[in-house]
């Protein structure tokens, strides 16, 4: 009777949400726009926009501006002349111009040879990697051997006397954009279940059906414990169609063996959003103030489990609040287990999503009655 | 109560951007140097002092550093040798070992090219024999900004349309809800009317709330606008157009609930679209060219020129101004379309 | 009070309940008889729904016993619910769904078997049947109390606790209601209203039970409260002739009290007397434009009682 109860009141939050497309909307609208923000800035993240003059006209020259050409990564890049080049700069076509001057064969020659750059510095963190990039393309000319694609020979000498062994810790490599797409479907989560939750808990307020539940003969647990699968029912058909797609599109390629893992990942996700909904849904008792609230604590779990920035750069206390965090534990999860070959560390964040989720159910039954009989 | 809620989530903004600055720049790198001499000194200075490129932290030991890189604590960890000093100095060439982190490739791309670049700048230091290119400077700004303190300029705009848009829109929807529009709908006047009232009041209420987040913008980072009168200016130009949004979101959803839950979501995108952490022209045409239907995208090009004398748009000011008052002269006029068609 | 919880499935005994740190209900003692329809009659803010939410278990008491069904409140076991049918003050319906929904999702959290026959029975009965598919938020006033109402019986309860069961509903939802709260009784159910209308509380109770202040004033049968507070003599005239009026009545012993109205006047008679020895001969004290007899209302049926503040 209970288990039809639980399955009753899910199934029912269902047809609430079937007959509310407008909020549904909400909830669902902001993160795929995100999605498609993120996938266009993808294309622009780590290319500037450069202009590139060759004045030069030497074998010098020619090498610089072919090193300059090579570095797709660095630069998207325009080859003109400095007409059009400074036009396309003050434009803001352009971040910068980078000039090999007429003289820099000769300038090579006698050791004095300079690459002109012109910044648009108009903050430092663009303006920052550009320089980065050019002091490399220069290294690269003077000592080759330094910035190779392939394994350096750290023996081999070169004018600066110093080489580098670099060992990266993790066995692939992910782009930014698949790298950022994860957190992206931990904030669809985010935003159909725990927003989408607690806002049908604060519905019940206003409409009064709130008592009937309360008069009903199920344990509040009964009716907290529907409505978070409820949550994640709904989190799950927005969800699948998003991975899916992702799938499809080969934004994603989860790994065969990581299926089973995924999607325990996902569902544990999608528990501990709706619980943290049906947790607010619960305690606060002015519906007015519910989705803001949920609002906010979506953005603080979002970007408190690494879906903003990555977890290293933020200050000590904040990665320590981070270890605290439900979403913590799923993006990172399910980057390992997306991208990286070595799953240890999933049965840990699987274990604790589901902890977490079970003291959401006993939180929200706890002051369920207190709360809604309040009202 | 609302009006504390919504400045919340303003602030929380001003805090998430802050915390996406960080990850611009100084990444953090431990630094194991085994060797002390002075060419060694003279190389962790170069990385130091590089292009805002690591934020050092010193440690004994290798084996500790390589387990935090992997952890995921540090970005990185550079390993200077010993005897690094002694043979740069007997003109022989020196293995530096690097452990990255290399979650993803924009990380590892910055360390790929930081470390080559503090190489660089050490070479340049040291005046070695056999360097035959160096690198020559102009700049169109006299000074960079700050990475962070550029964002929370155009953090402030996001700011007011959290605030301004969520509180017009909620006053607006609840007319809806609670069905006091009807009695509007009825009077002889526009509905209009009554509600460019609602978007004065709370614009009112925005100001200050706004208030609260530019005091903490500016005096908890330390930024001191070029033109003080001009950023006022903008910012409650940004309360009036971004009220008068929020009430037309107000009129079409007429609902608290989801219109509150679509402003907030669709903010930080739409920050993201509009020129909020480098002039957007620099992300390609297209995205520019889409950047223009965000009425962010004009109110940030306006707030980076008050507040750092910044030009983050082609377009001149008196067009960006002009552009924010045509979305709020649009806005208005939607809201008065749906005030008076939702009634029948 | 009786100790036999069959005949008395409700009973109060000295309860006194607070809200808010107020005293809404003091001292109540009250049993409620099977089969029979209690009217819970009180002024806004009397404590009605107070004392039906003690009954319903949505709050506690004070001090005193409040026994339902034979459960001492509040329950332990909520299990015991399935037994009780609950029509709230506000309708308390999934404004977004259809009618059937609204009672599908009721009939799986009562456990009732049978669902869909048993829904379409009751809407059948209710006379809901040709809306079962309509969006409540679409359905007229009336039409919602029906569903309510339609909510509450669909597990077949013992005992029916409805609040102002015709608050806001037109004519005929309020004759339909009726007719299904007397087939309720009909069929030895139980059934406490909370209404602030006489004239419900004189078509539908056995019995009334008279809140004031959150105190017990009374508890009979409807027509005798009419009784207790008289006839009522409407007269119409300007205020020198009511005053006049006024003046010549106070040693009637037929008029129990005199109200100056802002027509006029208006007498009150005592149980028994009759008008015609009252009215003729008020010409004489001035223009009389015109009078009429009628029942006295609810607030009047309360003055009969006398200051109870």
């Amino acid at each position: 009777m209970r288990r039809g109860a639980i399955v009753a009141v899910a199934m029912h939050d269902l047809a609430r949400w079937r007959r509310m497309p407008i909020t549904a909307a909400a909830a669902v609208v902001p993160p795929i726009v995100m999605m498609l923000i993120l996938s266009t800035l993808s294309l622009a993240v780590t290319q500037q926009p450069v202009a590139l003059v060759v004045q030069g006209s030497g074998p010098a020259s020619a090498r610089m501006a072919q090193i300059i050409e090579n570095d797709t990564d660095a630069y998207y890049l325009t080859v003109t002349n400095a007409t059009a080049a400074n036009a396309m700069l003050l434009d803001q076509e352009v971040a910068a111009v980078i000039t090999i001057p007429p003289a820099f064969d000769a300038g090579v020659a006698n050791g004095t040879g300079k690459v002109l750059i012109t910044i648009n510095n108009v903050d430092f963190d663009f303006s920052d990697d550009l320089r980065r990039s050019i002091d490399r393309s220069v290294v690269q000319f003077d000592a080759p051997s330094l910035i190779s694609e392939g394994p350096v020979n750290a023996s081999t000498p070169n004018v600066y006397h110093v080489t580098l062994q670099e060992e990266y810790l993790r066995q692939t490599s992910v782009d930014w954009f698949h790298y950022q797409l994860v957190p992206i479907l931990v904030l669809l989560t985010l935003n159909v279940g725990l927003v989408g939750t607690a806002i049908l808990c604060a519905l019940d307020g206003l409409s009064g059906t709130a008592r009937m539940l309360i008069l009903s003969p199920q344990r509040s647990w009964v009716l907290v414990s529907g409505r978070i699968l409820g949550g994640v029912f709904v989190c799950l058909l927005v969800l699948v169609p998003a991975v899916l797609l992702s799938v499809i599109t080969g934004f994603i390629s989860p790994p065969p063996d990581q299926i089973p893992a995924l999607i325990g990942i996902f569902l544990g996700t999608a528990l501990c959003a709706a619980g943290t909904g049906a947790v607010i849904g619960t305690l606060v008792r002015s519906t007015r103030y519910v989705a803001l609230l949920s609002s906010v604590v979506a953005t603080y779990l979002f970007f408190l489990g690494g879906g903003f920035t990555a977890i290293e750069f933020v200050p000590k206390w904040l990665q320590l609040l981070s270890a605290f965090t439900p979403t913590r534990y799923s993006i990172d999860a399910l980057r390992q287990a997306l991208f990286y070959p070595n799953p240890a560390g999933i049965p840990l964040s699987l274990l604790i999503l589901a902890l977490y989720a079970s003291a959401c159910v006993g939180v929200g039954a706890f002051f369920m009655r207190r709360s809604w009989l309040r009202r | 109560m609302l009006v504390v809620l919504v400045l919340v989530q303003a602030v929380t903004f001003l805090l998430l951007v802050t915390l996406f600055g960080l990850t611009g720049a100084n990444a953090p790198t431990i630094v194991v140097n085994h060797d002390q001499g002075p060419f060694s000194q003279a190389f962790v200075s170069s990385l130091a002092n590089d292009h805002h490129s690591f934020s050092l932290t010193f440690m004994g030991n290798e084996t500790v550093a390589r387990e935090l890189v992997s952890r995921g604590d540090y970005v990185a960890a550079i390993v200077i040798p010993q005897g690094f000093s002694q043979s740069i100095q007997q003109g022989r060439t020196v293995p530096i070992t690097v452990y990255v982190d290399n979650i993803n490739t924009d990380m590892t791309s910055d360390i790929q090219r930081a470390v080559p670049s503090a190489i660089l700048s050490f070479g340049e230091r040291l005046d070695v024999e056999g360097l035959n290119v160096g690198v020559s400077e102009t700049d169109l700004y006299a000074h960079d900004t700050s990475f962070i303190d550029y964002m929370i300029a155009s953090a402030l705009v996001l700011n007011t349309l959290i605030i301004a848009g969520t509180l017009s829109a909620f006053s607006v929807a609840e007319e809806f809800e609670s069905r006091t529009a009807r009695v509007l709908a009825v009077s002889p006047v526009h509905p209009l009317v009554p509600l460019m009232g609602r978007v004065l009041a709370t614009t009112l209420v925005s100001v200050g709330a706004l208030a609260v987040a530019v005091f903490l913008s500016l005096v908890g980072y330390g930024i001191y606008p070029v033109y003080p009168l001009e950023m006022v200016l903008t910012l409650l130009l940004c309360v009036l157009i971004f009220g008068c949004i929020g009430a037309a979101l107000g009129a079409v959803m007429k609902r608290t609930l989801p219109v509150a839950m679509f402003i907030l979501g669709i903010a930080l995108p739409l920050f993201l679209f509009s020129g909020s952490y480098e002039p957007e022209r620099f992300d390609g045409n297209l995205i520019w060219g889409a950047a223009h239907l965000s009425p962010e995208y004009y109110a940030v090009g306006l707030m980076e020129h008050a507040v750092f004398g910044l030009k983050v748009t082609p377009e001149p000011l008196a067009v960006l101004a002009f552009a924010l008052v045509g979305f709020g002269t649009g806005a208005l006029a939607l809201a008065g379309f749906y005030s008076r068609r939702g009634f029948h | 009070m009786s100790e036999n919880v069959n005949d008395e499935p409700v009973q109060f005994k000295t309860v006194s309940c607070k809200v808010s740190g107020k005293d809404i209900l003091k001292g109540i003692t009250l049993s409620v008889k099977r089969g029979e329809i209690m009217g819970i009659l009180g002024r806004n803010g009397a404590g009605k729904t107070t004392l039906l939410s003690l009954v319903s278990g949505l709050r506690t008491h004070a001090s005193g016993e409040v026994t339902v069904l034979g459960e001492r409140m509040p329950p332990r076991r909520t299990e015991f619910r399935r037994r009780m049918g609950f029509v709230l003050q506000e309708d308390a319906l999934y404004q977004e769904l259809t009618v059937a929904e609204n009672l599908s999702f009721s009939a799986s959290l009562y456990g009732v078997t049978n669902p869909q026959e048993r829904i379409r029975t009751v809407l059948e009965v209710l006379g809901l049947f040709d809306r079962r598919d309509q969006v409540v938020a679409t359905l007229s006033g009336g039409l919602k109390r029906r569903t309510a109402i339609a909510r509450a019986f669909l597990h077949d309860p013992e005992l029916f606790i409805v609040d102002e069961p015709t608050l806001g509903v037109d004519a005929d939802a309020r004759h339909a209601v009726w007719a299904y709260l007397r087939l309720l009784r009909s069929k030895q159910r139980t059934v406490i209203i909370a209404t602030n209308y006489l004239d419900e509380a004189l078509a539908l109770c056995d019995r009334v039970a008279v809140l004031e202040g959150g105190r017990l004033l009374a508890v009979e049968e409807p027509s005798e409260l009419v009784k207790r507070a008289g006839i009522c003599i409407d007269i119409e005239c300007d205020e020198e002739t009511a005053n006049r009026i006024a003046s010549s009545v106070t040693s009637m012993k037929q008029v129990a009290r005199v109200e100056l109205t802002l027509s006029g006047i208006s007498l009150f008679l005592v149980k028994g007397a009759d008008p015609e020895e009252v009215v003729p001969g008020f010409g004489r004290y001035g223009n009389i434009q015109g009078f009429r007899l009628r029942a006295p209302d609810l607030l009047e049926v309360f003055k009969s009682f006398g200051d109870t503040t």
